[in-house]
């Protein structure tokens, strides 16, 4: 079977060559399946439900195959994360607002077992929830839009149709995947003692507010050297837990001042501080989504009990 | 371990903690000059920018007392340029690590300059 190369399923990192067909659909040779599909139902266009709600579930059902989609159906979100393992979905929708979807865990687990292989499988949340905040949180956790509930039959599709279009999405995978690294060393050294992460964690937010207040206070009085050490030791800070953004910028900062070029150096600091807060966003969802002690590694790795969304007002 | 940075202090300074090693932290060159002469120490760590005294002025400072002229000196810094290392080495440096830097990689190259250290003392 040839590479789905258009197909919105299947996400690359960048700097790697497109992965084969058996690599990124290792299980499809297994699925004995594959029957001959309802003439309406265009075979490239599966997608994966989470939906605990029978009432949600069916409207949900009955647009998505409006739309062609081939709809496999699960009410817990283990299940949802072993199909996804199993299987390769155009879309995966799953009900964030349910417990037993549980979908900040559920889509974490997803993303980590797709990561490997190179996949990124838009997910979407159906939710209630459409804060700004709530949409950040979701990003963070590797969700790429939502689907407001009620269902809106003509919302669903547009969004719908709009993640069938929009095929780059390996910016926020990667991000992710540093992170989630980053996080595991740093426990890893720290002997997986949370409040010693957390203390870290705390330490790099507190440091970063700090020397971005410092540069932008040197801007103001056009006192660059200030600028340049904030930026410096910013750089320091954030290379070392594995900011590479902020570490750029940093950079970027630290030599503009040295050289006394102050255009463009405002905007740079408040690109600074979005990235700063981009990621520090991401960081207290990825650290509360990590279970509590690192994953021992012959044992089977738990999938949290309680898979109740995070939620911060 | 003189470092100005209290994200990279407390990062190092706990891994070296957890490692076994006794560990006093200063954030400027002064105070780490101040440090030696209270009292002696196995390895001393040093970030290059730092407030009031740099840390070639440190590794300066100490190579021309008696106390410290052979005391093991790891540079730990962000500056990176050959030119950089070159006068660290110059001025008497033992090791130099760019960061980001493994803390584990960090530990191990102390452990080896305090273990040579040793070996050079005993041996008068």
């Amino acid at each position: 079977m040839a590479p789905k190369s258009a197909g919105i399923r299947v996400k690359e990192i960048p700097e790697e060559r497109e992965p084969s067909a058996e690599e990124v659909l290792p299980a499809l040779s297994s699925v004995a399946e594959p029957v001959t599909p309802p003439p309406e139902i265009d075979p490239d266009k599966r997608a994966l439900l989470g939906e605990d709600n029978p009432v949600n579930g069916a409207v949900a059902i009955r647009v998505l195959e409006k739309l062609g989609f081939e709809v496999d159906t699960v009410t817990s979100g283990w299940e949802a994360v072993q199909l996804a393992g199993q299987n390769t979905y155009s879309v995966i929708l799953l009900d964030c607002d349910s417990p037993a979807i549980g979908g900040y865990h559920t889509v974490m687990e997803i993303r980590d077992r797709e990561n490997p292989k190179g996949i990124w499988t838009p997910i979407l949340a159906l939710t209630a929830y459409t804060m700004q905040w709530d949409r950040q949180q979701r990003e963070a956790a590797g969700i790429d839009g939502y689907i407001a509930k009620p269902i809106q039959v003509d919302a669903m599709k547009a969004v719908l149709s709009r993640f069938a279009e929009d095929q780059s999405r390996p910016a926020t995978m990667q991000l992710l995947a540093l992170d989630r690294n980053m996080l595991t060393s740093l426990r890893k050294l720290t002997d997986g003692d949370g409040n010693q992460l957390e203390e870290l964690v705390h330490l790099f937010i507190e440091t970063s507010g700090r020397l971005l207040d410092q540069m932008e206070t040197g801007l103001a009085s056009g006192d660059l050297p200030s600028v340049a050490m904030a930026a410096h030791s910013m750089r320091g800070s954030s290379g070392q837990v594995g900011a590479k953004r902020m570490e750029e910028i940093s950079s970027t900062i630290e030599a503009l001042s040295r050289t006394g070029a102050g255009s463009g150096l405002g905007d740079w600091i408040q690109e600074l501080r979005m990235t700063g807060c981009a990621k520090i966003s991401r960081w207290s969802i990825l650290h509360s989504c990590l279970p509590p002690k690192p994953p021992c590694r012959s044992a089977q790795r738990p999938f949290p009990a309680a898979m109740t969304p995070t939620r911060r007002s | 371990m003189a470092e100005d940075d209290p994200l990279i202090a407390r990062f190092l300074g706990g891994s070296l903690t957890g490692a076994g090693f006794t560990v006093t932290h200063v954030g400027d060159g002064e105070s780490a000059l101040e440090a030696l002469k209270q009292q002696s120490y196995g390895c001393v760590i040093l970030d290059l920018n730092m407030p009031k005294l740099d840390g070639y002025g440190v590794v300066e400072a100490m190579r021309q007392q008696a106390k410290t002229q052979s005391t093991p000196v790891l540079i730990l810094s962000l500056r990176s340029q050959e030119n950089d290392i070159i006068r660290a080495f110059d001025l008497g440096a033992d090791d130099y690590v760019s960061k980001p830097f493994s803390p584990l990689e960090v530990i191990s190259r102390i452990r080896r300059l305090m273990v040579r250290a040793n070996q050079l003392q005993s041996r008068g």
